[in-house]
């Protein structure tokens, strides 16, 4: 199990990685959405955590962008939104550029359990 | 009142009405340096934010001042820094719809909150021998 982080903020990438390893998963960490679709083409991620929030090519882009290639090459990584937003339609937004799974910031070390374990499993989509 | 022990770890523990690092023991147990350099680097990150937060009242740029309480918030969030985040998710909200009503007040409640937040993340590293 190898899940790509793709995080800005130094404070929250670091803090995910961390949970990361105390949940036993390996895991690497990019800092923007175009460093993250690049490293998603290689295809050895199981899962990535995905900030929707970041300069540049931001979560939702680098998503469309996933997909988009998915779309021609085959595949589906399992993508799962992280952000401080939390507000009402932030959830459907995440889905809508074609993501998985929603987590609020705060991530707590449960809810990231039971979100990364969900698709290590290789149960459902979205929600 | 701090409570210089009583955690696992014999490092002083923050106010938790300030600075609640439930969620960072849960990922880091014993490794009390490791959640101090977390902190510190929290601490640095938000001097950044705080600079481009004051920036954007200054120019009246509701979207920079969105961007910039929207940064805040996530790694406040993140550390526990409750009393921030809860400024920074309202200053957050009513700037990306291009209020700026009250703002300036906002900002320096963010800013005293955040003086708070670095006076228990000086006390905790002090109290980690190796930070």
């Amino acid at each position: 199990m190898l899940v790509l982080v793709v995080e800005d903020n130094p404070v929250n990438r670091k803090l995910a990685l961390q949970q990361l390893k105390k949940l036993g998963y390996r895991a690497h960490a990019v800092t923007d959405g175009r460093e993250a679709v690049d490293a998603v083409a290689n295809g050895v991620y199981d899962v990535v955590l995905m900030d929707c929030q970041m300069p540049d090519v931001d979560g939702f882009e680098a998503t469309r962008q996933i997909r988009r290639a998915e779309a021609s090459r085959g595949g589906h990584v399992p993508i799962i939104a992280m952000t401080a937003n939390a507000l009402e339609g932030d959830r459907e937004a995440c889905l809508a550029a074609g993501m998985d799974a929603y987590l609020a910031k705060p991530v707590q070390l449960a809810a990231l359990r039971a979100a990364v374990e969900r698709f290590a499993h290789g149960v459902g989509v979205a929600g | 009142m701090r409570r210089s022990n009583g955690s696992r770890t014999g490092s002083a523990l923050p106010d938790r009405s300030i600075l609640d690092i439930t969620n960072l023991e849960e990922a880091f147990e014993d490794d009390v340096a490791g959640i101090a350099e977390l902190l510190e680097m929290a601490m640095e990150t938000g001097r950044k934010h705080r600079a481009s937060l004051a920036a954007a009242l200054a120019a009246n740029d509701a979207a920079a001042l969105a961007k910039a309480a929207h940064g805040i918030k996530g790694s406040a969030g993140n550390i526990g820094a409750k009393v921030v985040y809860s400024l920074a998710t309202e200053l957050d909200a009513r700037a990306r719809t291009g209020n700026l009503e009250g703002a300036r007040e906002r900002v320096e409640a963010i800013n005293a909150a955040y003086a708070q937040v670095e006076g228990e993340v000086r006390a905790y590293r002090a109290s980690v021998p190796s930070a």
